[in-house]
């Protein structure tokens, strides 16, 4: 797919308020989110104008963003590391304080937001791209570089933790 | 699961949270960006040397192509970004291509002076806006400290030719980081807990600059004035301190002026007055040296004027260009503290809670009761817009009034009565507090605005002594 300046600015328009809404749901913080969905489209840009091919824009760009977002938390040195590639290895539910503090920045969606900051982060991936992002399955397993089964099953696995989560 | 789940995330979905003038101040750098950064054709002619090149020198293109497109809103917007802001790599690739530009010693010591006063200002902002985040902060000190030493490497290469005009950029970021030093001394005891520490590492990186740089001055005041004790029976000595005279007396007469920008009562403006003061003091002296034909003690003693001249410049400068948290903070009147009073016991900042953690009482009944009162810096706000809450405890009697608390935490806030939004005020060990008469204990706190528009309720409760609470609105994205 040939993609000049003028073709990437109206992919820009139509993909930068969900790209944000994707960080946003994922980091909890605007100013945070803001950047690195900013980043997101320089980087997809710098690929590019490399001359590279890009297939699928809409995975491409959500690639791009789950990435920053990894080394946001990496840089960060978050507790909460991303286990993308083990979906059967969830890791440890984040501290009281962690989720406090997300609850400040989503007073709106407080009572799903705690819910969602509660389930692991690759379990919580899996849930916004597909309920808030309304990505396919397809979708996501593109992004996600995986197989469709996979994503069902974790997203199976995600909405089942966070059942527990509404049952307890 | 229950269905309401899947209810709630589908509203989620419809929630749209991205803000307009991101999106568009976004779209104007990836326009630029893309400009700069043009896609490989392969039949265009230009070589592969060519456009790595281009890919090099990013940042100075961008900025050039941003000239060229005219959008000069991006580049101002960027220029009061902090570290951690979208702009903030704007700004500083501004500043790296003005640099290019940058002819001469002497007008490369002034950028320098002016590109440490930017990180000076980073500095005391990222106190105040992002006192959570410490890896930026330590990225800005040791970005603060770099500079200075490129700026202090550029006043030596200018002493070599104008001992004077070093000494001058060396009193002038001298002067500026004095100010910004006083800034943050005065925030420091206003601020919310958890923000102290890190006014606290903001001072101390200035504070080992500052050393540094008062080495340079005195090494450099030294050689000036024997320059001046060498030539001073020459001609050219005496017009030189009647035109130095004249001039110092036209920039006090300025700093008057300017200080008249600055509210009443504000200690920034007490300082500078007091500056202003000692500049004319000093002028003082020089009239009568010049007058006794001593033209060396004139011109020692216009020096000694100018340096608090500088530092009143740099200290009002430095207020006027804070961003709205630190004004506001500045502009919040210090309590006045009982003599015996000692200084641990200033107003308490309040520290993030993640519960109400303990409802103290008072240990008594008090005979006097205080008026509590609460203000906001605003009355609509912008979602997650910091708001600035005053909690005043003011002693309307005509004797001291002691306040007693439990503990050290004395007073709480809270949006809407939610615990996620609640701020507790604590101090360790401060379980009273002694109001003079008509005057009053101040509490401040900073609050993020929610996410949904409408009115809201900012509560507040001064343990044991009464709950206040006002209104304000938050618009929609």
């Amino acid at each position: 797919m040939g993609i000049d300046e003028a073709k990437f600015a109206e992919i820009y328009d139509e993909f930068a308020p969900k790209i944000f809404k994707y960080c946003y749901f994922r980091v909890s913080s605007r100013e945070e989110a803001e950047d690195i969905a900013s980043q997101v489209f320089i980087r997809a840009w710098d690929h590019i104008a490399e001359g590279k091919e890009v297939t699928n824009v809409q995975g491409f760009l959500y690639r791009i963003a789950s990435n920053l977002i990894i080394d946001f938390y990496r840089k960060r040195k978050d507790k909460r590391e991303i286990s993308l590639d083990d979906p059967d290895n969830p890791i440890d539910i984040p501290d009281a304080s962690d989720v406090h503090e997300k609850l400040e920045q989503q007073w709106e969606m407080r009572e799903v937001k705690e819910k969602l900051d509660l389930i692991p982060e690759n379990y919580r991936e899996v849930i916004v791209m597909k309920y808030v992002d309304d990505l396919s399955i397809k979708e996501i397993a593109s992004v996600m570089e995986t197989t469709e089964n996979n994503i069902s099953v974790r997203l199976h696995r995600a909405i089942e933790k966070l059942k527990s989560l509404y049952e307890a | 699961m229950k269905p309401d789940i899947f209810q709630q995330l589908e509203k989620l979905s419809r929630h749209n949270p991205v803000r307009k003038e991101w999106q568009a101040s976004t779209k104007r750098i990836l326009v630029a960006y893309m400009d700069a950064h043009p896609k490989m054709r392969r039949a265009s002619g230009i070589s592969w040397y060519y456009s790595k090149f281009f890919i090099k020198t990013a940042s100075v293109l961008a900025v050039v192509v941003l000239m060229a497109v005219g959008v000069t809103g991006v580049t101002l917007a960027a220029q009061t970004s902090i570290p951690g802001d979208a702009l903030y790599a704007w700004k500083v690739g501004v500043e790296n291509f003005e640099s290019v530009f940058i002819v001469g010693t002497q007008s490369r010591v002034e950028f320098e002076v002016e590109r440490t006063t930017k990180r000076l200002h980073e500095v005391t902002e990222l106190a105040v806006r992002k006192p959570a985040d410490t890896d930026l902060s330590h990225e800005a000190h040791v970005r603060l400290q770099a500079q200075v030493k490129v700026t202090a490497e550029e006043i030596a290469k200018v002493a070599s030719e104008n001992p004077q005009k070093a000494l001058d950029a060396a009193v002038t970021l001298q002067s500026t980081l004095q100010a910004h030093k006083d800034i943050l001394d005065q925030l420091a005891p206003k601020v919310v807990d958890s923000t102290k520490p890190q006014i606290q590492n903001a001072l101390d990186a200035i504070g080992e600059t500052t050393d540094q740089v008062e080495v340079k001055i005195q090494d450099l005041r030294t050689k000036t004035q024997d320059d001046i004790v060498a030539a001073h029976a020459t001609e050219a000595i005496q017009t030189d301190a009647k035109a130095k005279l004249e001039e110092v007396q036209k920039a006090i007469d300025e700093a008057w002026d300017q200080i008249s920008a600055l509210a009443e009562g504000q200690t920034v403006r007490d300082e500078a007055e007091a500056r202003i003061d000692a500049a004319q003091n000093a002028l003082s002296d020089a009239q009568d040296a010049y007058a006794k034909a001593e033209y060396a003690d004139t011109l020692i003693a216009l020096q000694s004027s100018a340096r608090l001249l500088s530092e009143t410049s740099a200290l009002i400068e430095a207020t006027q260009q804070a961003g709205i948290a630190v004004k506001e903070i500045l502009a919040v009147p210090s309590h006045a503290p009982s003599p015996s009073q000692s200084p641990s016991q200033s107003p308490a900042a309040p520290t993030k809670a993640p519960a109400p953690l303990l409802t103290p009482t008072p240990t008594a009944t008090p005979v006097i009761t205080p008026i509590i009162s609460i203000a906001i810096n605003k009355t609509t706000y912008v979602p997650t817009e910091i708001i600035i809450v005053t909690v005043k405890a003011t002693n309307p009697a005509a004797e001291p009034l002691t306040l007693n608390w439990q503990s050290g935490c004395q007073v709480d806030a809270a949006i809407d009565d939610h615990p996620s939004t609640f701020g507790l005020a604590c101090v360790a060990g401060a379980t009273s507090a002694t109001i003079p008469t008509q005057q009053s204990f101040t509490w401040v706190f900073t609050l993020a605005a929610p996410l949904a528009a409408g009115t809201h309720v900012m509560n507040a409760e001064v343990f044991g002594y009464g709950k206040v609470d006002v209104k304000f609105d938050v618009s929609s994205l």
